[in-house]
């Protein structure tokens, strides 16, 4: 995959850059909006991670500018702003996610790859992983043959595990997606649901938790 | 305001009027005073063609000689004016015939002249002229001075209250285009918001003093512009130049923790380190985001939402939370209501209040919520069973910074938690505020909003 890093501070460039490339990303860093339209004219890339405050520019006129070319490489915009209203203008404008600083790298990749996931996912009505069956329609879900109730919240979490099977879902991605969250809840309401869905799952002689905790990220459904 | 305007007009018609009344009683009082001086120069001039008819008379004058020496003259003049002779004793020796059966009042004579109503006859204006034989009484009607003075009267009597109700109406005639402009720049000042900070009035050309205020008015909001901006610009400024550090830091931190090559020995320091940061970041946005509601530069973007979905949607997740501490939470009333709020922001200071009260409730403790819809308010109630706070302090607790228990036992993010929900809560209009329990040890946090009516 072929990533291209807009990122004027040469710190925080230079350390993402070299943890893409750690995990076998191509990644290609350049410092202005200058240097974008550049790079972008002479390859192709799957997604672009997108500064906002640079030296010539700011990442979010550049991002107006490609999709009013219906230019649809992938968008994550990484960015010091933490106004709420920066963030709906950047998902607005056609950013494809939308990551504050300061963020964690473990963060910035499940968020890379669930984009990469999105992009080939298809829409399906019936989900199943690991024998857990989630219907969109009857809004019913089905373990090994029985019917197990879900509140409205657990119903939209085992929706989005189910949704990135084997991929890591960050606290934040969690709370965005279920709580339509903007901000820190102050609170583990993230850890607490995930450990009453997987009480409502838990089969009798399963040992390993479904939902597996990843050390400071989050969770991942195996 | 109206009252004020319309006041205004009320006062204009009364100067107005009072102005016109006085000016048209003046002249009327005038003319009334000329008309009386002619007619009195009028009877002088003809007491001195019947004194020297009078003077012609050979002593001791009668009535007979009178009649004789006078009646050609009374004659002629008897359209206009009325005689009568009498000695000085009083005893009348000469009545002109046009009197009939009257007969003129005694006067002291000289310049004296009276005005006297014998009814058949009207109203007279009586001279009196002394000789050392008679005394010559001259009098003419005021008939046409009545005429006069009663039509002017009617008119005046008229012409008041027409005046007035004109000058009401030309009053409010001029009250309207006057306040005019003052009503478009009211529509201007208020359309213009944060939002459109960069709107202005539109200043009528011209150098009048509506065209001043314009133009002061527009000043102003260029100041208010200009801080705004400058708030804006600062919190984005510091947000760049702190976050992106902190990135730096988070991202070897991390790196290291995730480093199978870290000695054990270091991996609780380094643990400290990231834990500092994350908290350190969390703080620094929390004051961004005081910062940007103390300038009004944080969007809110309300909706008329219903308290009872919103409040039972927040329990089920406060029950949650709760119970993985091993400590309850009620809602234990949840009145029907819709409000204009701003979910997010709203449910932000939910959890801050329950983050509270979830840290400073004794094992076992229940935490209970009541929100209720009454007296155009929505109150939300927060009583939990800790400590509660010393009374002297209750004021304080909203401030930033502001913390009762020691840092280490509050636990991180503590110290701008209340100050965050009073920000959030105020930019709602509403308000909020503490006391301690009287059943019992705790604290209540109570804050309330508007409710909406066209809901």
């Amino acid at each position: 995959m072929k990533i291209l890093l807009v990122e004027d501070d040469r710190k925080i460039g230079q350390f993402v850059k070299k943890g893409l490339e750690e995990v076998s990303y191509v990644a290609v860093w350049v410092r202005s909006c200058k240097e974008a339209k550049e790079a972008l004219a002479a390859s192709q890339f799957d997604i672009i991670i997108l500064d906002i405050g640079l030296p010539d520019g700011s990442g979010l006129e550049l991002l107006t500018e490609w999709r009013g070319k219906n230019f649809a490489t992938q968008v994550l915009i990484l960015s010091a702003r933490h106004e709420v209203d920066d963030k709906i203008a950047g998902l607005n404008l056609g950013a494809d996610d939308y990551l504050t600083k300061p963020f964690s790298f473990g963060e910035l990749l499940a968020r890379l790859r669930s984009l990469v996931r999105r992009h080939a996912s298809q829409k399906k009505t019936v989900l199943e992983h690991r024998g857990i069956r989630l219907d969109l329609l009857t809004r019913e879900v089905v373990i090994d043959g029985g019917t197990v109730p879900l509140t409205q919240r657990e119903f939209a979490l085992l929706e989005l595990f189910l949704q990135n099977p084997a991929r890591v879902l960050t606290r934040t991605q969690i709370a965005e997606r279920i709580w339509n969250c903007h901000f820190d809840m102050e609170t583990n309401l993230v850890d607490v649901y995930v450990a009453k869905l997987r009480g409502k799952l838990r089969r009798p002689n399963e040992t390993e938790p479904l939902f597996q905790s990843v050390r400071g990220v989050g969770y991942k459904f195996a | 305001m109206i009252p004020l305007r319309t006041s205004h007009v009320v006062f204009y018609a009364a100067v107005v009027t009072l102005t016109v009344t006085l000016a048209v009683g003046f002249g009327f009082w005038f003319i009334r005073q000329q008309m009386l001086t002619g007619n009195d120069f009028l009877l002088d001039a003809e007491s001195e063609e019947i004194l020297a008819r009078i003077a012609q008379i050979e002593p001791p004058i009668n009535a007979d000689k009178l009649e004789v020496a006078l009646k050609e003259h009374t004659q002629n003049d008897q359209a206009l004016f009325y005689f009568q002779v009498h000695e000085p004793a009083g005893k009348v020796i000469y009545h002109s015939p046009n009197l009939g059966a009257e007969s003129l009042t005694d006067l002291t004579g000289g310049l004296d002249k009276r005005t006297l109503n014998l009814p058949p006859l009207g109203l007279l204006r009586v001279a009196e002229y002394h000789t050392p034989a008679v005394h010559v009484q001259i009098a003419m009607s005021l008939r046409n001075f009545q005429i006069i003075n009663d039509s002017f009267v009617r008119v005046f009597l008229l012409g008041v209250p027409l005046i007035a109700v004109v000058s009401i109406g030309f009053g409010l005639a001029l009250r309207k285009s006057t306040l005019r402009p003052v009503r478009l720049m009211q529509t201007a000042a208020r359309r213009i918001s944060a939002s459109n900070l960069s709107e202005r009035i539109v200043v009528s050309p011209g150098s009048g003093e509506m065209a001043d205020l314009a133009r002061m008015l527009n000043e102003m909001i260029e100041r208010l512009e200009k801080s705004f901006n400058h708030a804006k610009r600062f919190t984005a400024d510091v947000s760049h130049e702190l976050m992106t550090p902190l990135s730096i830091i988070r991202l070897h931190t991390e790196r290291l923790l995730n480093d199978p090559e870290l000695p054990a020995k270091y991996h609780h320091s380094v643990e400290e380190q990231l834990q500092e940061t994350l908290h350190l970041a969390d703080t620094l946005e929390r004051l961004l985001m005081l910062a940007r509601a103390d300038s009004s530069a944080l969007s809110l973007k309300p909706q008329s939402l219903s308290t009872d979905d919103f409040m039972g949607q927040f329990a089920e997740d406060a029950q949650l939370l709760a119970e993985s501490r091993g400590l309850k939470v009620v809602l234990a009333q949840k009145d029907a209501g819709a409000a204009n709020f701003d979910q997010g922001w709203l449910r932000q200071v939910l959890f801050n209040l329950l983050s509270n009260a979830l840290r400073f409730s004794p094992p076992d403790g229940t935490i209970t919520f009541y929100s209720r819809c009454a007296g155009g308010k929505w109150t939300v109630e927060v009583w939990d069973e800790g400590q509660g706070v010393p009374p002297a302090r209750l004021s304080e607790i909203f401030e930033r910074f502001v913390q009762i228990t020691p840092r280490s036992e509050a636990g991180a993010g503590a110290g701008l938690g209340l100050a965050i929900c009073k920000s959030i809560v105020e930019l709602h209009r509403g308000q909020i505020s503490a006391h301690n329990r009287t059943d019992r040890a705790g604290l209540v946090v109570t804050f309330s909003l508007p409710l909406d009516h066209a809901g």
